[in-house]
């Protein structure tokens, strides 16, 4: 009977089995702050050239794909006029694009001179495959002079902090992130808080009490206690509201970076 | 061996056809780690999409198998602690293997609603995972603003994928 049983019932077992096994992995690598990152440099390392390739291939399947929808709008209009547009279309928005970048790396450039720190402009080659977790790859690693826990920054505002480094490539877990918290204070009045992430481009702003006080539009910049400088702009409170307990405030920081969309960063090197 | 096209067409290049769909599987994650292919902002969960693609009809320990390699993966070169991905891609591959063989998957618009109930689960047991050892989070409001719009996305693009395959091949067997 249990043969019978353990035959029709198989998968569900096996799937049981090992979702108890993994819940007991996590649960273990949870409390002993396990990072696959560290121990894997291998993986990635293979991985960073297939990456690379994807970023190319998919740079020209942009171009292409754009190209074939301006063929596509352009089709009505008779064959001459039709070139004409494409090529003037197609050299518009390489303009376009190089003036945006140009734009981007001018500001970038301005912050840079006005920074204290000495740093290092890295591009963005890739994200994280986790939709949960906000981590993005850069193009800067240990030959760059990059460390550990180096702050990560944009003309705007935070990124990140560096909490990985290998070679070529550094790993920055974005401020949005579960795992992220940096101390900040809100500009305005000073009040100081930890600024921990929500997922979904959401930070959140704790350990303010409900007589702190803190507006919605209120700019929240990092205090200088940790490991960022004092002063860099964190981003804008978008909702306050009292706690459960009555004693704290519920503060909801958005970031001034778009973490969905940058490209370019700096990584500010320590002196 | 009952196939999806898609990876049939892979199978004919790699003989071995786990192979051949783990390679599926390493595409998506290249796919997933750049971030080329979005819809206003959103960028759908290729990783899922992969899943739901070479899983076999009529057969769930396959769903498990690719699920587990997929997690394993993911847990590899994730940020996250380990199991993470191990748990919720297992559960994500079994699901969808289940999915299709209650589901009639041979027409476009079930497999975008495998796609999305299968992304809706993993974000799910996400949440609450993240809940139990991470940080408190509100799974219903997360479930809302993030996985629901990450699950339309991946429904949307896979539907578009399927479609220009399906054009594609008509074009070839018509000449």
């Amino acid at each position: 009977m249990w043969r019978k049983f353990l035959l029709k019932y198989k998968v569900y077992i096996i799937l049981i089995c090992l979702l108890l096994i993994f819940t007991i992995v996590l649960y273990y690598s949870v409390k002993a702050e396990y990072r696959s990152f560290g121990k894997s440099s291998l993986v990635l390392e293979i991985i960073y050239p297939w990456q690379k390739l994807t970023l190319k291939l998919f740079g020209g399947l942009k171009h292409i794909w754009q190209t074939g929808i301006y063929f596509v709008n352009l089709k009505k209009d008779n064959d001459r006029l039709n070139k004409e547009l494409l090529m003037l279309r197609e050299e518009n928005n390489k303009l376009m694009e190089v003036m945006k970048e140009n734009e981007r790396l001018k500001s970038l450039l301005d912050y840079k001179k006005k920074v204290n720190f000495k740093n290092k402009v890295a591009m963005v080659i890739g994200r994280d495959i986790n939709d949960y977790f906000s981590v993005i790859y850069i193009d800067v690693g240990e030959k760059d002079g990059i460390k550990r826990d180096m702050p990560v920054i944009t003309y705007n505002g935070v990124v990140g902090r560096v909490v990985d480094v290998l070679s070529e490539i550094s790993k920055v877990l974005l401020i949005t992130d579960y795992n992220s918290s940096i101390s900040g204070s809100i500009q305005r009045t000073r009040c100081v808080g930890s600024v921990k992430g929500r997922g979904n481009n959401i930070c959140e702003m704790k350990h303010l009490s409900v007589n702190d006080d803190v507006k919605v539009n209120d700019l929240v910049i990092t205090s200088g206690d940790g490991k960022f400088p004092k002063g860099l702009v964190i981003g804008e409170v978008i909702n306050v509201s009292e706690s459960l307990d009555g004693m704290s405030l519920n503060i909801l920081v958005k970031p001034t970076v778009n973490v969905l969309k940058i490209e370019e960063v700096l990584v500010m090197l320590k002196e | 061996m009952n196939l999806p096209t898609f990876t049939s067409r892979i199978f004919l290049i790699f003989p071995n056809s786990m192979l051949s769909r783990l390679f599926v599987i390493f595409v998506c994650f290249l796919l997933q780690s750049s971030s080329f292919i979005s819809i206003f902002n959103i960028q759908p969960n290729f990783i899922l999409i992969g899943i739901v693609i070479v899983t076999l009809k009529n057969d769930l320990l396959d769903g498990i198998k690719i699920g587990l390699f997929a997690g394993l993966f993911q847990d590899i070169i994730s940020y996250g602690t380990f199991g993470m991905g191990l748990f919720t891609k297992t559960l994500s591959g079994f699901f969808a293997a289940l999915l299709k063989k209650q589901i009639f998957s041979d027409n476009i618009l079930s497999k975008m609603l495998i796609v999305f109930l299968v992304t809706l689960l993993d974000g799910a047991t996400s949440l609450i995972l993240i809940n139990l050892f991470y940080t408190k989070v509100n799974i219903l409001n997360a479930l809302y603003s993030t996985t629901l719009p990450i699950a339309i996305c991946s429904g949307l693009i896979l539907g578009v994928f399927l479609l220009f395959e399906r054009i594609l091949i008509g074009y070839v067997v018509n000449k």
